[in-house]
């Protein structure tokens, strides 16, 4: 069944060189329980999506050029403030990537938890500690009951980003938006907070979306994957058949510049180039002045998101005749 | 082989008030405790272990960036720990660093050429020498000339890191500590910079010291790796075989820990289970005898009594584990 439906948005930016799109005709679906990656690096796009779904993007200086958000059969994007308000925790929660500026450092985390709950129920002041520490408890803070009056800076980057989890999880959310929840971590810490986020997504079945960089939390843990490149989605599969078959030359040169435990070679296989900013994103495929195969129909127009058929979509020109 | 740096014994302790305005005196940070190791000639050692374990403390206390609390530092065979400021300035050049943060570590109000030559002037090149010397160094790294004029908010954060190689690379040195230099890069940027530094290596003979926490890049740029645990070194061995044969359970732990390949690799159930559970502990009171094993799944009695000393675990592998027997004499 599909929760959250987005599509042909398209967000921009007013900056000092004009007006420059951040994203440009993102569609996507999610199913409940479903848990969607979407891959991008630094200007790619991807949290501006999570930003325009949670109903966060400071606007000035973002717009919505076009495109809707569909959340349980409700268009976001008319909803007023205050109802939108009203969506976050219980219908909506997201994390942050850092866990330390996006709590605040004055107030306990046993306040915060609790603020929460109380922004979107009505509940006694014991109940909600109560509640609170049962989170905490979940999220697996030990000895729970006794942080609780502990602020953000006596914690460890780990333990924050699990603090961050309980107060994103602590209304039953029903799709919870990671905006790459891993990366300051530590590998290890790394495996314990996505090995809770998949538990909790069992447990309350919960759609989750997860913005990420990194392919090994994609292989950990999507159902889907969303590639996104300077702004638009480079390519769409479910999670098996992006890593087996990837049609778009960026997607692959992703998947094969990162060096692996496995794999052993004398030189690593490396993108050329740089990520365009926005303001200076090339004519036509945008990844065209890095990629290897780009011929001069690269930089006529921009490739349309092509359906290869079982959910796998790829924008390239030459994709069928590079899949050999 | 030869060692080129050595560590004796080197411990670095901070003094750092936690105890509130109530205790007295300072508590003490144990960052790094006491660690035996060598950089051999020409080798890349990888240095792993999460935030917190000491990596970077022991990277600057090598190359004498701050003062060590014990212990030996040799270069060359010259023991440079209690070199004075003037003494170890013929040594300095020969020891160099990268920084993690490409942002960071650039002088804004600087040009690259500024930047770049900056060494050089300090170490009593003239003018024109050390102008000339940029131009060379910019063509090494994959810049253009043209760069020399230009400031460093105008390049990405792959071109920043090229310009601290440069930096770091203009006097010759002989051994560079390399701290995390691509992880604050973009992925597809990341593997331009480990090629770069692996062919400057070759064509300049340098010998790296290269800190992350990224196991893969890790495997790829070294010949040996090294893993630390709170402020100790608990494994050290040549490349292949360490992440083929881990023998202390925190370095089977990490290897455990990091993401699968590929989505058919994913476990299921009971199997899922993080190899590592909790945080690592404070290195203000460290655990007593071996320090990990408030974490470790084959924790014995004497793990808490004894404190393991490094015994052989095959050629050229080292550990410091209650499980391995110790050899004897």
């Amino acid at each position: 069944m599909t929760l959250l439906s987005v599509e042909h948005l398209t967000t921009a930016f007013r900056t000092e060189r004009g007006e420059v799109t951040a994203i440009e005709d993102i569609s996507f679906t999610l199913d409940r329980g479903e848990v969607m990656g979407i891959v991008g690096e630094s200007g790619s796009g991807k949290s501006v999506t999570a930003l325009a779904i949670m109903g966060l993007l400071p606007m000035p200086p973002a717009r919505i050029l076009g495109g809707s958000i569909r959340f349980d059969g409700t268009d976001l994007l008319t909803l007023s403030d205050k109802a939108m308000q009203r969506l976050r925790g219980p219908g909506i929660a997201m994390v942050f990537q850092e866990p330390m500026t996006s709590l605040n450092p004055v107030f306990t985390i046993g306040d915060q938890i609790i603020e929460t709950i109380k922004a979107h129920e009505r509940i006694s002041e014991r109940d909600a500690f109560a509640r609170a520490v049962q989170m905490l408890e979940k999220v697996g803070i030990p000895s729970a009951a006794t942080r609780m009056t502990d602020y953000p800076h006596q914690l460890s980057g780990g333990q924050r980003q699990r603090v961050m989890l309980a107060i994103a999880l602590v209304c039953r959310p029903r799709l919870l938006i990671a905006d790459e929840p891993t990366t300051a971590l530590d590998v290890t810490i790394q495996a314990q907070i996505l090995d809770l986020i998949l538990d909790l997504r069992d447990e309350f079945g919960m759609a989750v979306i997860i913005i990420t960089h990194n392919m090994g939390v994609i292989a950990e843990t999507a159902d889907r994957v969303l590639v996104t490149y300077a702004g638009r989605v480079v390519e769409q599969a479910p999670v098996n058949r992006l890593f087996d078959e990837p049609l778009h030359p960026y997607t692959s040169g992703l998947l094969a510049c990162v060096p692996t435990l496995e794999q052993e070679q004398d030189r690593l296989l490396a993108i050329p180039g740089n990520l365009p900013e926005p303001a200076r994103r090339p004519p036509g495929c945008r990844f065209s002045d890095r990629c290897e195969h780009a011929v001069a129909a690269c930089r006529d127009g921009l490739p349309p998101l092509d359906d290869f058929g079982a959910g796998h979509r790829a924008a390239c020109i030459r994709a069928l005749e590079l899949r050999r | 082989m030869t060692a080129l740096v050595q560590a004796v014994g080197l411990t670095k302790h901070f003094e750092v008030e936690s105890g509130g305005w109530l205790s007295r005196g300072g508590t003490v940070l144990r960052a790094v405790d006491g660690v035996d190791l060598s950089v051999e000639a020409g080798e890349t050692l990888g240095l792993v272990g999460e935030s917190g374990c000491g990596k970077s403390t022991l990277g600057r206390l090598l190359i004498r960036l701050m003062p060590s609390t014990a212990g030996d530092i040799l270069f060359d065979g010259r023991n440079i720990t209690a070199l004075g400021a003037k003494a170890l300035r013929p040594v300095r050049r020969s020891m160099q660093i990268v920084f993690q943060d490409p942002f960071g570590a650039l002088n804004p109000r600087m040009s690259v050429e500024d930047i770049i030559m900056e060494p050089l002037l300090i170490h009593g090149t003239r003018a024109a020498a050390a102008r000339s010397a940029v131009g060379e160094m910019l063509d090494k790294v994959g810049l253009p000339r043209a760069a020399a004029e230009r400031f460093p908010h105008e390049f990405s954060g792959g071109q920043r890191q090229r310009i601290g190689i440069a930096r770091a690379l203009v006097l010759h040195p002989k051994f560079v500590v390399c701290d995390e230099p691509v992880s604050a890069l973009d992925v597809s940027v990341q593997a331009q910079i480990v090629n770069l530094l692996t062919d400057l290596q070759a064509e300049l003979g340098l010998t790296y010291l290269f800190i992350a926490h990224d196991l893969g890049v890790v495997k790829h740029i070294s010949t040996r790796v090294a893993v630390m645990y709170l402020g100790k070194v608990v494994e050290i061995a040549e490349k292949r075989d360490l992440y083929a044969r881990p023998l202390h359970p925190y370095t089977q732990a990490l290897l455990k820990s990091v993401p699968i390949t590929h989505p058919s690799q994913r476990k299921r159930g009971a199997e899922r289970k993080p190899p590592l559970s909790g945080d690592i502990p404070s290195a203000i009171a460290p655990p007593s005898g071996c320090r990990f094993h408030t974490r470790c799944p084959h924790v014995m009695p004497v793990c808490s009594q004894q404190e393991p000393a490094m015994r052989p675990g095959g050629a050229a592998h080292a550990v410091a584990c209650h499980l391995i027997e110790p050899t004897p004499g």
